[in-house]
């Protein structure tokens, strides 16, 4: 029928997703036009057809885009369905998400399920190789021990390196600190996504946390649809096969009766019997069997999971809530980690304009065990030392049992400070138990369509509890100690609240323009305390720490602090053609740790992307799919000093006093002498990035360069013993982090059985320090390992290297017999042979040998040089997924290359410096007039305290770090007893490691810093886990 | 915001809220004395590893580097710390006489005085023993401004002993009178003039040989001499030290101590380690732990007298052991048995504050007595006028009570105790020392002594070379070590290398 004016077709309905739930905010176009809506809340849309027959295009992040035709006008509903690689397409950003196509900065994302595979604790501790530019490094393998994540390098050289993390959008700087761990809280099942934000673009709207990277973390919130309810559940053991193998009782005394022949032959070999005196071969020990400490104190652990969860909601009313159980034995005896934790999230919608929501989460968890490693004040404090040094075997003819014996009968407890490993772990108390609370909520209204106003509040509280106790059979509360029986409990109270306000108002004018501008304020303050007491000689000892108020008190603690931050933000996203994507940021950041005009620091960003890819040109290259280009530059900042650092300050600690007449009088004395002109540390980073798709997106392909410099580095600084001060904060130094970024992924088979997707990736950095203090070429560090080690720096930072190198002596073997003159039975170096730092007169042959760099014929502090890198050349991961019908098999392999370590336990255990103190096996192998090529030096023939090449060794490595096998029952099964899926499943964790790390793990930084990294001495072993389990969604 | 932004220190004062009243003055008072007690100062380096003379060895190190033998370089932790030590005392003291004149402090006028001559003499004792032990230092009489205030050079040991002396004058107008405080952990006018006559002692001496300072030694010796100022000998010697373990002051013979003390709820945050690192050995807890780590050269034990009472105290005739079943029993060595014997001045078991904690004591240490004061005046007297009368008179004092003649039932009142009359100057002077180190043994003084008479090194070599060729075996090497290795350089110490490579100014001191 003709009609004068055609009418237009008036087309109204619902979007639904995959669970029959309302999709708002679906685009809904016109194709080939430039008329289009979306759809509102409830999912539904309303748009008019200028003709018909005519086809609209439905697009949703997430989703894949659907192409409808319509023949008539009415009311029709359209169902979406998800993207596979919808996960992968949306990216939490920084106040906002963008779709990856849109992104202009540099953002990695976590492919979560892959994560979610690997039997940890935490997510931190499955991060490493999965992300390029994002190296993980964790400092032992102890459950619960600090992991250091660094993106793109580290840029402050006295200060953390730990990115910002952003937990459902409240921002954690410290998320490992004693008081709020807030990492160890979070099961990673409950993770929704990670995104790490790499670039400037991408972190400056944190402004001035953003420097060291930004992680964004979102949990699991409630989705419309049909409520699901999930089980996960794993048991499993940890084991270390890793044994360092010391000397067997015959060549254990064999190196006594080197050391000291007399007293050796006396306690091993000497005998009476029936009145007459003989002595034994050496022999004999061959057939003895002692004890292997390493083997009583180490052992296999169960760990297990528990985590059960509720998901679902309808249009309006969405609810998330998750309960688990976490529990992990350490490999070391009386060590491990337990956490209870439960979470709520809710989302409401109000009104059509009104949408509220909140979580609550709250986590228990408790860490215990003797530390292994240590920074005492004599190195032969640490647990694992112990366990390597102790004796293999008692006196000839003693009862005496070593094993139950808390002291070696045989050592001198004044020159000795080894202490029987198994009764320190069974009678030395040390556990922490913390609890996180951390409460968010949002409203968030729509003024206009376009204009949206979000406020969110957040409240967060960590609470632990230090104890440490030590009984009559431990190494610190036995009787012959000062203190008998001793004790004491510290609590740390952190809490912090956060309050941000951010408009965001969004345009596309046509098909050409999009502008997005988003304004904020945000506010947020932070305190803390910490209240401990110990008390000593406490009289009964099996009240444990109840009976602390029994003892005598022996110290209080009590510390506060607080600081405050507020800010200012502003985004621009503009896109024209959906070609050319252009965002700007700026943030102002005012932070109560500076003072006066330095309070405020300002981080603008920009950056620019070009989607080739939509390019007609670019269409005519048919294996390639897409291509973007993104440049961005920004400054972003870092704040990581003391609360209070720029204020000079009067204290009086305990231990400053003095006495008159014997009253003890209360003493102070100005700690810090401030520095009111203490300011942000200033990052500015360039990148480069190209992403590109082929073959329809079967493969994708990103690159990174970028280039971060950072000036007016927040440095605390060493002062010179003549002001009276140690160290103080100052502005100064400059550090530059260069580097290429990589990564590949595709899906390499995809048939209807079997498919297998794979992702590598790999990332080289180059740290280099530009400047120093005034007129300072290098900057050396000491580790902290006990006895005077303090004071020697084994760490260089030099101008136009790494912020942290190995330095000291080149080792060069031993000396040999032509080294020397042979006067009498006298060994007498020759002139012309430089000493090791030793008197001349006592260098023998076997001693061990150093490179005598500046020809002055001695050895000393002036021929070391730099013998190491701590830092990795590149780092990177494999991962790879197959699914062969029902089975799934996950694979990730992890690497770090061109590493140096320094293995300190070489010295302790590799010199036979002491008698009755065992060492590694390979000392068997030392120096002697029979084995005159080795290079191992003879027993005390290298007591000179120096660094050299003999403990530095190749920290590289590949490992096989989650291999997950599972089975999955098909539907079909299941639908009669109501459940949707199961999957059952086997996992590997660091299943296999290639290295030639001769230490337990060659992933290892005890007390890791910047300038002092890769460093082993007594760490923890690393443990390999092996799990089954159980996943069923009801 | 601005508000919201301005967060104060919540767990520290600022300098400028400090000072306010004379709580404050004594707390930050009690901050500038902090270092005397510290285990790289009085509490061990400086009694210990820094003081090894021709009196004593360390018979503890395993390792032939140790500062004690003089072996051991710039990086040594015990000389670094020490460094660093005196300086935070110099450092608290600047910033204490930098407030202690504030218009808006309220205390007592006498008390605040006393507290400024306190932080005063403090500041000149602490450059003294930097100045002895180093030479040419940096001088700072004020707070460093920033953090870029570092570099700092060495000022002449000439200018550096002119302000000591200054500034202990001053201080000893501020000071007051002996006999005003009941015990000697504060000083007083008499510490100031004692103190002053040792460090014009030592200008007269070497390095620097200005001998118009014997004049000016003399001068402060006698003022502490004057009978109003009350200061006589206690008539027993070993008493002097008893009273160290006891917790007990005769503030007549020890004019100033390093006050070492048992916190009243048994801690040990104040204890050093006098009696524990040195001592007589003993491992029993209750009756008093000590390595007895200082053992005696047996030179030094051969040069007493017969009858002076002195040896046997300074140095232990006998062992702890176990006879007839009673454990920590008097053993006698035999005659041989000379290395095996320690410093044993300072004796646990006179300790009377328990518990007794096993690696410290609250044993104060001596660092002015008056038989110091009066062995001054005779050696200074000696150098002005030569042996007189006065001269001989001060040493006799001393040498009177070293053969128990001053003890009220003396063990043979007959004998005779006098040094040899008419010596000449020359052997006065060699009476003089020879003196000191029997009286004064072990008091961180023989060191110091032999350096600033130019005969450290003659000394410790002869010393070592004797050691060699006479000691048994088993204290051969630990007793000669010192003295093989004594060259000109350990005539200084090195400036610690943590001060070279921060402060650029410096210039290492010669031969290190």
């Amino acid at each position: 029928q003709a009609q004068a004016q055609p009418q237009q077709a008036k087309i109204t309905g619902k979007v639904l997703g995959e669970d029959g739930e309302p999709l708002p905010g679906v685009s809904v176009m016109i194709k080939d036009s430039k008329t289009g809506t979306v759809t509102d809340d409830q999912g539904d849309y309303s748009i008019s057809l200028p003709k018909l027959p005519g086809i609209l295009v439905f697009t949703s992040a997430g989703y894949l885009s659907r192409d409808v035709n319509f023949t008539r006008a009415g009311n029709f509903t359209v169902n979406m369905s998800r993207d596979p690689q919808s996960l992968k397409d949306v990216v939490v950003v920084g106040y906002g998400q963008v779709r990856r196509k849109d992104l202009t900065g540099s953002v990695g994302s976590i492919n979560i399920a892959d994560l979610q595979k690997a039997p940890v604790k935490s997510f931190d501790e499955a991060l490493a190789g999965r992300i390029a530019g994002v190296q993980v490094v964790s400092s032992e393998g102890k459950p619960g021990s600090s992991i250091n994540v660094v993106i793109r390098g580290g840029n402050s050289v006295t200060q953390t390196n730990s990115p910002l993390y952003v937990i459902d959008g409240f921002p954690w700087e410290d998320p490992g600190s004693e008081s709020a761990n807030i990492i160890n809280a979070i099961d990673p099942a409950d993770i929704e996504s990670i995104d790490i934000l790499k670039d400037a673009s991408a972190t400056a709207i944190y402004g001035a946390r953003g420097a060291n990277g930004v992680v964004v973390i979102t949990t699991k919130r409630g989705k419309a649809g049909k409520t699901k309810i999930s089980y996960n559940t794993y048991y499993g053991w940890q084991e270390s096969n890793k044994r360092l193998d010391v000397l067997s009782p015959y060549e254990f005394v064999k190196l006594q009766k080197e050391i000291n022949p007399d007293l050796a032959t006396t306690m091993y070999l000497a005998y009476t019997e029936n009145g007459v005196k003989d002595t034994l071969p050496l022999d004999y020990y061959k057939n003895i069997k002692g004890i292997d400490w390493e083997e009583q104190i180490m052992r296999r652990a169960p760990m297990q999971s528990h985590h059960l969860s509720i998901n679902g909601g309808n249009a309006k009313t969405k609810l998330a809530a998750s309960g688990s159980y976490l529990g992990q034995d350490g490999i070391v005896l009386n060590s491990g980690f337990k956490r209870l934790q439960g979470r709520l999230a809710i989302d409401h919608e109000v009104n059509d304009k009104l949408k509220v929501g909140f979580n609550i989460a709250y986590s228990n968890s408790k860490t215990w065990g003797t530390p292994t490693s240590s920074s005492g004040y004599n190195n032969e404090l640490n647990l694992l030392f112990s366990v390597w040094a102790y004796r293999p075997i008692a006196l000839l003819n003693s009862n005496v049992d070593l094993l139950e014996s808390p002291t070696d009968p045989e050592i001198e407890p004044s020159q000795e400070h080894r202490y029987n490993p198994i009764v320190t772990t069974q009678n030395e108390l040390r556990q922490n138990f913390s609890e996180n609370l951390v409460l968010n909520g949002y409203a968030e209204y729509a003024i206009t369509r376009n204009l949206k106003f979000k406020t969110t509040g957040g409240y967060t509280r960590g609470i632990t509890r230090g104890e440490v106790f030590n009984n009559s059979q431990s190494r610190g509360g036995n009787p012959s100690t000062n203190n008998k029986v001793n004790g004491g409990m510290t609590f740390y109270n952190n809490s912090s609240w956060l309050n941000e306000n951010t408009l965001t108002w969004n345009r596309r004018f046509n098909a050409d323009h999009n502008l997005t501008l988003l304004g904020g304020f945000t506010m947020q303050e932070t305190r803390s305390s910490a209240f401990g007491a110990y008390a000593k000689l406490l009289p009964s000892e099996g009240l444990g720490l109840s009976g602390l108020d029994e003892g005598t008190p022996l110290s209080i603690t009590s510390t506060s602090s607080v600081m405050s931050m507020a800010s200012f933000l502003a985004r621009a996203n503009y896109t024209l053609f959906s070609k050319y994507l252009f965002t700007a940021s700026f943030r102002a950041d005012g932070s109560s740790r500076f003072i006066g005009s330095n309070t405020w620091g300002y981080f603008p960003s920009a950056a620019f992307a070009w989607r080739l890819g939509s390019e007609k040109w670019m269409k005519d290259i048919r294996f390639l799919s897409d291509a973007k280009l993104r440049a961005s530059w920004g400054v972003t900042g870092n704040n990581a000093v003391g609360n209070f650092a720029a204020y000079a300050g009067y204290i009086t600690p305990l231990d400053a006093g003095y006495s008159w007449g014997n009253q003890l009088n209360n003493g102070s004395y100005p700690s810090s002498m401030g520095n009111p002109n203490l300011k942000w540390e200033p990052t500015t980073q360039y990148d480069l990035g190209l992403d590109l798709e082929f073959f329809a997106g079967r493969l994708r392909f990103t690159t990174d360069v970028y280039r971060k410099t950072t000036p007016d580095l927040l440095l605390n600084a060493s002062l010179p013993g003549n002001t009276g001060f140690s160290r103080q904060f100052k502005n100064m130094g400059k550090v530059r982090n260069e580097g290429l970024e990589f990564d590949l992924s595709g899906d390499i088979v995809k048939n209807k059985d079997f498919r297998w997707t794979s992702g590598v990736n790999i990332s080289f950095n180059r740290n280099k320090v530009l400047a120093l203090a005034e007129g300072e070429y290098s900057l050396l560090t000491s580790q902290y390992w006990g006895d005077d080690w303090v004071l020697i720096p084994g760490y260089i930072a030099r101008l136009n290297s790494p912020v942290a190198q190995f330095y000291g002596q080149v080792w060069d073997g031993v000396y040999n017999y032509d080294d020397f003159d042979k006067i009498g039975d006298n060994y007498i170096l020759k002139s012309t042979v430089p000493n090791n730092g030793q008197d001349r007169a006592s260098i023998k042959p076997g001693h061990i040998k150093y490179k005598d760099l500046n020809g002055d014929n001695q050895i000393d502090n002036n021929d070391r040089t730099v013998i190491g890198n701590p830092l990795p050349i590149h780092t990177g991961g494999w991962s790879n997924n197959f699914a062969y019908k029902n089975f799934d098999l996950n694979v990730l392999f992890q690497w770090s290359y061109g590493n140096d370590i320094y293995n300190a336990n070489t010295w302790a255990l590799g010199t036979g410096y002491k008698f009755n103190t065992n060492q590694y096996a390979y000392y068997a192998d030392r120096w002697s007039p029979e084995n005159q090529d080795s290079k191992i030096p003879v027993a005390k023939g290298s007591l000179s305290k120096y660094y050299s090449t003999r403990m530095v060794e190749d920290g590289s490595f590949l490992r096989l770090k989650t291999v997950s096998l599972g089975y999955n029952f098909s539907p079909a099964i299941l639908k009669k007893a109501k459940i949707s899926a199961i999957r059952v499943y086997a996992t590997a964790q660091n299943l296999i490691t290639w290295t030639n790390y001769s230490g337990y793990d060659p992933e290892v930084s005890v007390r890791n810093s910047a300038l002092t990294p890769g460093f082993d001495y007594s760490a923890y072993p690393r443990a390999k886990t092996m799990v089954f389990g159980l996943n069923a969604t009801f | 915001c601005k508000k919201f932004l301005e967060k104060l220190p919540t767990d520290f004062v600022s300098p400028e809220n400090y000072f306010k009243n004379e709580t404050d003055v004594m707390t930050a008072l009690a901050g500038v004395y902090d270092v005397m007690g510290k285990t790289n100062t009085y509490s061990r380096t400086m009694i210990f590893e820094n003081d090894i003379s021709d009196e004593g060895f360390n018979s503890l190190s395993s390792s032939p580097i140790d500062l004690s033998f003089n072996n051991f370089d710039a990086s040594h932790g015990g000389i670094n710390n020490m460094w660093n030590l005196l300086y935070q005392g110099i450092n608290r003291a600047n910033m204490f006489l930098q407030n202690i004149d504030n218009a808006d402090l309220v205390m007592d006028e006498a008390k605040r005085k006393a507290a400024k001559g306190d932080a005063l003499f403090l500041r000149a004792y602490y450059y003294f023993v930097l100045t002895s032990n180093w030479g040419d230092v940096p001088l700072r009489l004020k707070p460093p401004v920033d953090a870029t205030d570092v570099n700092i050079g060495r000022t002449a040991t000439a200018t550096i002993m002119e302000q000591i002396v200054k500034d202990m004058e001053a201080a000893a107008e501020l000071l007051p009178v002996s006999g005003t405080y009941a015990h000697n952990g504060r000083v007083t006018k008499s510490t100031a003039w004692g103190i002053l006559a040792r460090v014009n002692l030592k200008w007269a001496g070497e390095p620097l040989k200005n001998t118009d300072k014997f004049a000016e030694a003399k001068k402060w010796a006698e003022k502490v001499m004057d009978p109003a100022n009350g200061h006589v000998l206690n008539p027993d010697y070993k008493q002097i030290f008893i009273n160290h373990s006891a917790d007990k002051y005769d503030i007549k013979e020890c004019i100033w101590e390093v006050e070492f003390s048992k916190l009243s709820t048994g801690g040990q945050e104040e204890e050093g380690s006098i009696g524990v690192i040195t001592g007589i050995p003993n491992s029993n807890k209750e009756f008093g732990y000590s390595y007895g780590a200082l053992h005696v050269q047996a030179s030094y034990y051969n040069s007493f007298e017969a009858g002076d009472l002195r040896r046997d105290w300074t140095i232990n005739p006998f062992y702890y052991g176990t006879v007839g079943g009673v454990a920590n029993s008097k053993v006698n060595y035999s005659a041989s048995q000379i290395y095996n014997r320690c410093n044993a001045k300072w004796r646990r078991e006179y300790e009377t504050a328990t518990p007794k904690n096993v690696n410290t004591s609250p044993i104060n240490f001596p660092l002015l007595r008056y038989a110091d004061v009066l062995l001054m005046y005779a050696e200074a007297e000696n150098e002005v006028n030569g042996p007189t009368t006065e001269a001989y008179n001060a040493i006799n004092a001393v040498r009177k009570r070293a053969f128990g003649l001053t003890l009220t039932t003396p063990p043979d009142p007959a004998v005779v105790y006098e040094l040899t009359p008419g010596l000449d100057a020359s052997d006065f002077r060699a009476a003089v020392r020879m003196e000191r180190t029997h009286e004064l043994g072990f008091e961180a003084l023989r060191k110091f002594d032999l350096i600033r008479w130019g005969i450290y090194l003659s000394t410790m070599n002869v010393l070592g070379a004797q050691v060699n060729a006479t000691a048994p075996a088993e204290w051969k090497l630990r007793a000669s070590l010192a003295g093989v290795n004594a060259a000109e350089r350990h005539l200084l110490l090195p400036i610690p290398s943590a001060e070279m490579s921060l402060n650029k100014a410096l210039i290492q001191n010669p031969e290190w």
